[in-house]
């Protein structure tokens, strides 16, 4: 979905874009949007033209698809930059939900032994059974993405020029019990082996073991450090993290959201939404 | 909006100030205890960085207040201001329609016009809960710094006896400037932690008694206040205070295991500290376990100079629960 403000001639001044997410909150599906890819276009002017037209552009994506869902989605969400969350918030109704934090750790200080009975293995796309994982581990979260197989493979194996992603699979005694997604690449200018999606439906602290073990070797094999990860701090897993020594550390990154549901404010977004790296286009 | 006066505080103003807080503040509460003159004095008349304070008056009745504690901060070598919003209220009966909304909002505005901007006080700061948050929004502008969390640990098992080289203070001395001189080089901005500030929001404080723990002689190597308090949940032990000479690790490891014994002699069941992400105490506490946990509480400003925005403020604004007047 890309919505354009032109310039006086007829040019492209800017394009925002959004992609629909389907989010599953409390049980039921929903489609938010995640903002991404504000772009402007090359010889627009910088300054005042370049804010009016990506305040247009957002505007415009805004008012044709937010609102009250099903027709409309209830939710608008970023994690922009510092300029276009300036504006998000003085001019396109935004209001932050949290200041992003990350959680890191030396690799090289976490168990590397594979946790008995657990399997863990590299995987080059997503099974279908990842659909049944996500069904398992969405209750009890307020609000989260669809983590389906379809959506995974889009995101992360698709993606055309994609940088050094690892996704390794958890199972037991046959069955998917977890995932984790591990890239190789810079946000908010740290080179870290960062794992850009954590899924571990009841934070089973053995999952949790058996995963890090197999994304720390892949980070000290990579030469990369440290594993970190962005999580909710409202998140179990955030504590469980923390609990086998990871360290919270703040990023230079606001989230910020736009919401047309008075109950399911930025409030309950804090406390209610599970997002990774993976939920946004950083 | 003609009936009422909008003016700054005169002296004299503090008795109808105080009984329109206790009706505010008192509405159906049975265990309110109202406040005194003493604490009003403390509050706002003993304040060493000032008074700011405006009322709405009608007749004899405050029917609104709008106020705030200033706190001398240094900011980038400056000597500025930074001023936390307190005791905001409208008297019930001046409460009800869309009128009396603009009552508090013109009186709002009026104070923050007078005492702040580039030249004035820098910045305000609170800690409010969401929908009060969404009120300040509303009203003034305010904006999230962050959504504050806080740093927690259980007391444990051990001694409740301060450590060899710990001592109590009953005041800060004189020289305590000195200690924030060589500890407060990383931040960008902080409030000042001299003698008349410190000894004003923990010493004389009627509110509440704090403990304050130094390690050092002549010269501090570093302090650190705690407080028992039934908040933000029962059975809590705050470490209010946390200043310590980066070049003296020893002090810190001191004042830390004197805090955990604080603590245990209290019978708390959870000590908790307040600092930025970014400061090297976040880091420091961390790595002895210490657990970051979110709270109902959102660090808000409205910033008055272009450059020390939001932004700056998040990534350079040093601060500790001792900013805030609810602790």
């Amino acid at each position: 979905m890309v919505h354009v403000a032109e310039d006086a001639s007829g040019g492209l001044g800017q394009a925002q874009a959004a992609y629909p997410r389907r989010m599953c909150l409390d049980g039921e599906f929903q489609e938010w949007l995640h903002l991404a890819d504000g772009l402007a276009a090359p010889g627009v002017r910088g300054g005042l033209h370049r804010v009016e037209h990506f305040v247009a552009a957002t505007r415009s994506l805004l008012e044709e698809r937010g609102g009250f869902p099903p027709e409309r989605v209830p939710v608008a969400y970023c994690m922009p930059p510092r300029a276009a969350h300036r504006l998000a918030l003085a001019r396109l109704g935004f209001d932050t939900v949290t200041n992003a934090k990350i959680l890191t750790m030396d690799p090289a200080w976490l168990p590397q032994e594979p946790v008995r009975g657990l399997d863990v293995t590299e995987v080059r796309r997503f099974p279908a059974e990842t659909d049944e994982l996500f069904e398992r581990g969405r209750v009890g979260k307020g609000a989260v993405d669809a983590r389906t197989a379809e959506a995974l493979n889009w995101r992360f194996v698709d993606r055309p020029g994609r940088t050094q992603t690892h996704l390794f699979l958890a199972e037991r005694a046959g069955e998917l019990v977890g995932y984790a997604v591990l890239r190789e690449q810079v946000f908010d200018g740290h080179d870290f082996a960062w794992i850009v999606d954590w899924w571990n439906p009841g934070d089973d602290p053995e999952v949790g073991r058996g995963l890090r073990a197999s994304l720390a070797s892949a980070a000290v094999v990579a030469g990369r450090g440290p594993l970190a990860i962005l999580l909710p701090e409202t998140s179990a897993s955030w504590l469980e993290f923390q609990s086998i020594g990871f360290h919270v550390q703040p990023t230079s990154f606001y989230i910020a959201a736009r919401t047309w549901h008075r109950r399911r404010d930025v409030n309950w977004m804090f406390w209610n939404w599970y997002f990774t790296l993976a939920d946004f286009d950083a | 909006m003609s009936d009422y006066e909008f003016r700054p505080y005169r002296p004299g103003d503090e008795h109808a100030i105080l009984a329109t807080y206790n009706v505010v503040f008192g509405e159906g509460k049975d265990d309110f205890t109202p406040r005194t003159l003493e604490d009003w004095t403390w509050a706002y008349g003993n304040n060493p960085a000032g008074t700011r304070i405006w009322v709405a008056v009608q007749g004899d009745e405050v029917a609104a207040h709008y106020a705030s504690q200033p706190n001398r901060v240094r900011i980038e070598g400056q000597k500025r201001i930074f001023a936390q919003i307190t005791d905001s209220m409208v008297h019930p009966a001046h409460r009800q329609g869309l009128k009396r909304q603009g009552l508090f909002a013109t009186l709002a505005r009026k104070m923050l016009a007078a005492t702040c901007g580039p030249e004035r006080d820098l910045a305000i700061f609170g800690w409010p809960v969401p929908a009060a948050w969404r009120m300040s929004k509303a009203f003034i502008g305010s904006e999230v710094v962050r959504m504050q969390t806080l740093l927690a640990a259980e007391p444990g098992s051990g001694s409740s006896e301060l450590p060899d080289g710990v001592r109590r203070l009953e005041r800060f001395p004189d020289d305590i400037r000195g200690l924030y001189e060589r500890a407060g080089t990383e931040h960008g901005a902080s409030v000042i932690r001299d003698a008349a500030w410190l000894n004003w929001r923990l010493i004389d404080n009627p509110r509440a008694s704090y403990e304050v723990l130094a390690v050092g002689d002549a010269t501090l190597a570093g302090y650190a206040v705690f407080r028992a308090a039934d908040w933000p949940v029962p059975g809590s032990g705050l470490l209010v205070d946390w200043l310590v000479d980066p070049a003296e690790p020893e002090a810190a490891e001191l004042l830390r295991l004197a805090v955990m014994a604080a603590g245990r002699a209290s019978g708390v069941q959870r000590l908790l500290a307040m600092f930025p992400e970014w400061a090297r105490a976040f880091a420091y506490f961390q790595s002895f376990g210490w657990r970051v946990v979110p709270s109902n509480y959102l660090t808000a400003c409205v910033p008055y100079h272009r450059r020390y925005d939001t932004y700056w403020l998040r990534d350079n604004w040093w601060y500790t629960f001792a900013e805030m007047d609810l602790v």
